[in-house]
């Protein structure tokens, strides 16, 4: 398992490098592994398919030019995604300033009152979701969304991975709070 | 099939759902566009500033008069900052002057009483964290080639810049790790150079350059913590003499609450581990002396709440303030009160926020209740009347009164972390 790990990083560190030196085909390659988790992350952070659609391909363009810097690749994943987030927001903050209105969330997905699975309804979810910070959203989407554990967390938030376990913990009390 | 026992289980599977499914991803489609679109909203703001001075020169050529290049929402402002007649206090209540924030990468300062502001500080780098000293005669900031959070890896360094309060006499003091914080006498700045054992050491930089870098080792100094993202420097020296620096522990601990002389010597540890477990509390965060350096108060966790603990500079008659979950301790100006955010149960149709005024001496609390907008940051103004607070995704600046709870909006935003800094100068 250990020889594969390796390879699998020599192969990415290898993709990394094509991709870093302008090769489409290797950048699309990253692509095709990491840009479902940025738009989906991006939807949950804003509440907007658009945005989130946007904010990822944005996301792809500051990764096209910044990618050579990336030292480490088992960072890829959590740098990608942060930088969408923050894309993300800033779209939605000027869309915001922009228009005057809020942005409508996608009703469509979250119609249909308590999902029967879970015991929450989707829309409640979603309201109490937009009174958390930005960051609590990033944060819990990347964590169960995204799927990434402590240390990737940490990488995609810049601080430690015991204080992501403590911003977590909190996010997901003030969330239940919201819930009730 | 799935059994969701958890709340957490429960709401993985709502924001999974939430996030909708996966769709096919035309892989090709978006890399063409990102390599020939290679570019950053800070770059698109600087690509329209080009576009607006090459009009602006074509017309000032064949028009046969000047304009002055600045964006439609900024106004000239007087800065009155520059001239101030005296300084104020160093601890204490102040007068209350200008308004320093930053937003999409440049430095502002606003009057908040005309509501005019202005940038002092623009240009294509990065720069956040606009800060004041406590004598308001100097504005610091970081730099950084651009926007940090778009950068792969690890928080990057940024260089440590002050300025006077209109823009003017601007110098490096120093390479920065990425946070800082004035000593009280504003005129030194502490910045964390590294926090690695054995080498965790804070460097002392004198803002008038005039003086060499002091670097202090702080032997127990854990900051396992803080990757400084958020300018979460763990040290805070004590009013008014900067004599003590308080470093904590924070996270899964074991936590601990120490000063320490400002040389790095004499640590002493006011309350330990055990004091911890006696009283059911974890975690420490946010600890702050009071302006006069005779308590501190600080925020941790129990019963699934976040409360404030206050207690004497020696760690003697720690306690628990207010009534209710509360955190991010911030003393008043007379340290009579302290601040502290509180967000209960909101009607489902509203947005809203509650900051907590706890009287220290008698316990007696109330409410600041904010509506239609959740509070992201908040201090109080230099005279202790109101509190200056940022909201809503968009940054919106806001003050409001202390004592009637009335909302005056400022027409300015800003997008940095730490949030804006209110400038303290001498009173009339």
């Amino acid at each position: 398992m250990e020889t594969m790990a390796t390879a699998a990083a020599t192969d990415l560190t290898g993709v990394i490098a094509s991709a870093s030196a302008g090769d489409e085909v290797a950048f699309a390659m990253i692509v095709a592994d990491h840009h479902e988790d940025m738009r989906r992350v991006c939807t949950v952070v804003c509440g907007n398919e658009t945005i989130a659609e946007e904010a990822a391909q944005a996301a792809w363009s500051i990764a096209w030019r910044r990618l050579a810097s990336l030292r480490e690749p088992e960072r890829l994943r959590p740098w990608l995604v942060s930088v969408a987030v923050n894309e993300a927001k800033q779209l939605l903050r000027k869309r915001r300033r922009a228009s005057a209105l809020e942005v409508t969330v996608d009703a469509s997905r979250t119609a249909g009152g308590i999902d029967p699975a879970i015991g929450i309804d989707l829309l409640d979810l979603r309201s109490a979701l937009d009174r958390l910070d930005p960051d609590e959203r990033a944060l819990l989407a990347m964590r169960y969304v995204a799927g990434f554990d402590a240390t990737e967390l940490a990488a995609a938030t810049g601080i430690s991975p015991a204080g992501t376990r403590t911003r977590l913990k909190r996010s997901l009390d003030r969330l239940r709070k919201e819930l009730i | 099939m799935e059994d969701p026992t958890t709340f957490e289980d429960r709401l993985a599977i709502g924001l999974e759902r939430l996030a909708g499914p996966r769709r096919p991803v035309d892989t090709m489609a978006i890399t063409q566009v990102a390599s020939t679109s290679a570019w950053t909203s800070k770059t698109r703001s600087m690509v329209n500033v080009t576009r607006f001075a090459i009009a602006a020169a074509v017309v000032a050529l064949f028009g046969g008069f000047v304009l002055v290049a600045q964006p439609t929402d900024r106004m000239v402002v007087t800065v009155p900052g520059a001239q101030t007649e005296g300084l104020p206090p160093i601890t204490g209540p102040a007068g209350n002057g200008l308004i320093a924030f930053a937003h999409d990468g440049d430095i502002y300062v606003g009057d908040p009483v005309t509501g005019e502001s202005e940038a002092i500080v623009s240009g294509a780098e990065y720069d956040m964290g606009a800060s004041f000293s406590p004598d308001g005669s100097r504005i610091a900031f970081t730099r950084y080639e651009e926007d940090p959070r778009n950068l792969p890896g690890a928080w990057p360094s940024g260089s440590l810049i002050v300025v006077r309060p209109d823009g003017s006499d601007e110098r490096v003091v120093e390479p920065a790790y990425g946070g800082f914080l004035w000593a009280p006498d504003g005129r030194w700045l502490i910045s964390l150079i590294r926090y690695e054992a054995p080498d965790r050491t804070l460097t002392m930089l004198d803002a008038t350059g005039v003086a060499p870098p002091r670097t202090v080792t702080l032997p127990t100094l854990d900051l396992s913590c803080c990757g400084f993202r958020y300018s979460h420097v763990a040290t805070f020296m004590r009013p008014p003499l900067g004599d003590r620096i308080l470093t904590w522990a924070e996270d899964y601990g074991p936590w601990y609450l120490d000063v320490v002389d400002a040389d790095g010597s004499n640590a002493t540890r006011l309350i330990d581990e055990q004091w911890f477990t006696d009283n059911g509390f974890e975690y420490v965060g946010q600890p702050k002396w009071s302006p006069d350096g005779s308590q501190i108060a600080f925020d941790t966790w129990a019963d699934e709440q976040s409360r404030i603990i206050m207690m004497n500079a020696d760690g003697s008659d720690a306690r628990v303030i207010g009534g209710g979950p509360s955190a991010d301790p911030d003393w008043s100006p007379d340290g009579a009160r302290i601040k502290s955010h509180r967000r209960p149960e909101c009607d489902a149709a509203r947005d809203c926020s509650v900051l907590t005024i706890i009287d220290v001496v008698t316990g007696a609390e109330h409410e600041l209740v904010v509506t239609d907008s959740h509070i992201g940051w908040s201090s109080w103004s230099p005279d202790g009347m109101s509190i200056l607070y940022t909201s809503g995704e968009q940054g919106r600046l806001s003050m409001i009164d202390v004592e009637t709870g009335e909302v005056n909006e400022l027409p300015w935003e800003t997008d940095s972390w730490p949030g804006p800094s209110w400038q303290r100068v001498a009173a009339d």
